[in-house]
């Protein structure tokens, strides 16, 4: 038992293992993020999976042949992409009145079929699991100057790739949008009742729409980090449970930016554990059913915590029906 | 405008299931069609028809191409005696029940299927087709007990073993002469048997070279995330393990992606297909700096197997109802020796690893392997694999 603890705390102490877990964390944070503004709205991306997986594809293949490896074109593309499959999702949903749901499985299994059928027409080589032979460059890492002299964190935080920064930006972003924005209340008002927004003008599907498509684009972004930061191709099944992870970290967060990034990193934090730790010994199997576990027990605790509060609310009610007799 | 949405809404979904359940037509046969195929040609002027048919789909640049390159040889070379084709089942397991009995259903003289993943769909085709000679590799059967773990129930049925530990033994001595820190991990894709037997041998190899290297066993839990190959490979180099052996199909090629993001002197080795060649194929910067980090690759020869078993039909010499282990002897596993290969190792330390193998192949070494050990390992402590200990030999 020693052992293990004294190999946890050097684990601990070791800083490439938190530079691992800011590093790992981004996608499920942007698929986390992406679910969360579409759920204000009251809406559930299911499809983030798909839409992660389809930007992350078009955006390799635009970086790699239009003016050769272009990574910043690949991300606006995937951007673009994600846009646009997300508007779909709103599409299909308000307009042609399909289950969300089932547009959402749709778009997951439109983005698996339709990566593996069309990998190998356009790669020179006819690949079939990745775009190997395609160079679609990477995003740069950058220096931010004056990072590096924060105390503790410094050394933590320098020297990360560029489109990490800008995802852990994006959390006060969209904080940002939800809380002092107009569109953001409005969004918070469409969702929490659509007929009550509707009844003072606002347009409930419009502003869906435009949820949805904000969503879409962070899933854009989460999957142009697949494919040029993680590494610099596509490869099938790139995302692999990422979009659903940030699904489960947006309910987990109640859909609310600054919970979710936390339980987003907190995924983050178990991951990169499960592969720093096997100094250890323990089982990396044991390692990463931790945050899972850890949502479970939050979820029953929040829960217990609700009906409890929900007793007290009724009973203070029944009460204030007493004295009113 | 409505309209040409719901239109585009059904191409869409249609596309997306189309996409998923793909290629199973390219089994040539399409059923009540009048025109023959070229298998039914085939059949009708006396060859030895050969289905050879892969859970998944070509391209893997490993198992899968190399025994479509069987296929290929034996049209080749035979093709006045034999027929052979490579019928793709995709990776979408729900179309693998059906794809298999189509195969069956056709009538091709020898069918060959693999891994682990497809025995629950062929034994009831093998019980519903008792005289189907098969030829199924990767995967261990049972000839004798009715009873017990795995019955084959049927005789027609020749099982291919490739010798995985042996080749890793040598793969493993290689990554211990190489080594700088002592400390060398297995990287596997999911823990089970085969790959098990990967890491058995590979750390028996290893503690022959130096018997007090440290080897981890590590787990990816897929076989297609190049992340988590990435990630997982992280840790192994940031810990001090400085050669890594990436044995998980499209997953371990993560591995390859971290190790030229780290200092000189961390090492990779590759698995099934030569990948540090495949690599070098490419021509690019990056797959250049890949190939130079990569030692050598533990090839699994299926198209050799394939090949001799192949042969041997024609001998009508196949030992249809037994096992039979594929190893170095023969040429059936072997380690790629590339350029890279060349380059960290010296002439002598190269004419020891070929010694090290015929050793093997001869009788003289013998590697233990996963699929003999009653496992004495300990769930907590980090995996399933038996911890190898270099003094009780086991």
């Amino acid at each position: 038992m020693g052992q293990i603890l004294s190999a946890l705390f050097d684990v601990f102490k070791n800083v490439q293992f938190y530079n691992n877990v800011i590093a790992v964390t981004p996608p499920i944070l942007l698929a986390a993020l992406g679910c969360s503004i579409a759920a204000k709205a009251n809406m559930v991306n299911m499809g983030m999976e798909g839409i992660m997986l389809l930007s992350s594809f078009i955006g390799t293949l635009a970086a790699a042949y239009i003016g050769g490896p272009n990574p910043w074109l690949g991300l606006l593309v995937a951007i673009v992409v994600g846009g646009v499959l997300g508007y779909l999702v709103a599409f299909f949903n308000l307009k042609m009145k399909v289950d969300i749901i089932l547009v959402g499985i749709a778009m997951n299994l439109f983005g698996t079929g339709a990566t593996a059928f069309f990998l190998p027409l356009v790669t020179p080589n006819a690949d079939r699991s990745s775009t190997n032979s395609l160079q679609s460059g990477m995003l740069p890492n950058v220096n931010i100057p004056g990072i590096k002299n924060i105390p503790v964190l410094g050394e933590i935080l320098q020297n990360q790739n560029i489109l990490t920064y800008i995802s852990y930006l994006l959390i006060i972003v969209m904080a940002f949008l939800m809380f002092k924005t107009k569109l953001g209340l409005r969004i918070r008002a469409v969702g929490e009742n659509d007929h009550a927004a509707e009844s003072v003008g606002i347009s409930s599907d419009k502003i869906k729409t435009i949820a949805l498509i904000i969503s879409g684009c962070l899933g854009g972004i989460g999957g142009a980090f697949m494919s040029s930061v993680y590494v610099s191709y596509f490869a099938n099944g790139i995302v692999a449970g990422r979009g659903f992870i940030g699904l489960a970290a947006c309910s987990m967060g109640e859909a609310n930016p600054i919970p979710t990034a936390l339980t987003s990193i907190l995924f983050g934090f178990f991951y990169a554990l499960s592969n720093f730790a096997r100094a250890t010994g323990i089982s990396d199997n044991l390692m990463k059913m931790w945050p899972y576990l850890a949502t479970l027990i939050g979820v029953v605790l929040y829960s217990i915590n609700k009906q409890r509060k929900e007793k007290k609310r009724l009973a203070g009610l029944a009460s204030l029906e007493e004295d009113t007799k | 405008m409505k309209k040409l949405l719901t239109v585009l809404l059904a191409v869409f979904m249609v596309f997306a299931l189309a996409a998923c359940g793909g290629k199973t037509e390219d089994g040539g046969n399409t059923g009540g069609g009048s025109e023959k195929s070229a298998m039914e040609l085939a059949k009708e002027a006396g060859k030895i028809t050969i289905a050879n048919v892969v859970n998944g789909t070509l391209g893997d640049k490993s198992f899968f191409d190399s025994g479509e390159e069987a296929m290929q040889w034996i049209n080749r070379d035979y093709g006045d005696k034999a027929y052979g084709q490579t019928i793709e089942l995709t990776y979408d397991t729900a179309t693998w029940q059906t794809g298999l009995e189509e195969v069956f259903k056709q009538g091709w003289d020898i069918i060959i299927a693999g891994t682990y993943d497809m025995k629950e769909y062929i034994i009831p085709l093998i019980e519903e087709y008792p005289d189907q000679k098969i030829w199924f590799y990767d995967e261990e059967w049972n000839f004798n007990d009715p009873d017990g773990w795995q019955y084959a129930p049927s005789d027609n049925l020749y099982a291919m073993l490739f010798a995985q530990n042996e080749g890793s033994y040598v793969a493993g001595y290689m990554a211990a002469t190489l080594s700088q820190t002592g400390k060398i991990a297995f990287m596997g894709g999911m823990d089970n048997s085969v790959l098990d037997d990967f890491y058995v041998g590979f750390a028996q190899g290893a503690k022959a070279a130096n018997p007090d290297i440290d080897v981890k066993v590590a787990w990816m839990n897929s076989f297609s995330d190049v992340a988590a190959g990435k990630d997982c490979a992280d840790g192994l180099y940031n810990t001090g393990y400085d050669v890594v052996f990436a044995c998980g199909g499209q997953a371990g090629l993560g591995g390859f992606d971290k190790v030229i993001a780290t200092p000189e002197g961390n090492y990779i080795i590759g698995v099934d297909g030569d990948q540090g060649s495949y690599f070098a194929s490419l021509g690019t910067d990056e797959g250049n700096a890949k190939a130079a980090r990569c030692i050598t690759s533990m090839k699994k020869n299926v198209n050799q197997g394939f090949y001799s078993a192949f042969q041997m039909e024609l001998e009508g010499k196949v030992p249809y109802g037994t096992n039979k282990k594929l190893g170095l002897n023969g040429g059936y596993v072997s380690c790629a020796v590339t350029d890279t290969t060349k380059n960290l190792f010296t002439e002598d330390q190269l004419a020891t690893f070929a010694k090290v193998a015929d050793d093997i192949a001869n009788g003289t070494t013998v590697v233990d392997s996963a699929f003999n050990h009653t496992s004495e390992d300990n769930w907590f402590y980090g995996t399933f694999v038996p911890q190898y200990d270099s003094t009780s030999g086991k």
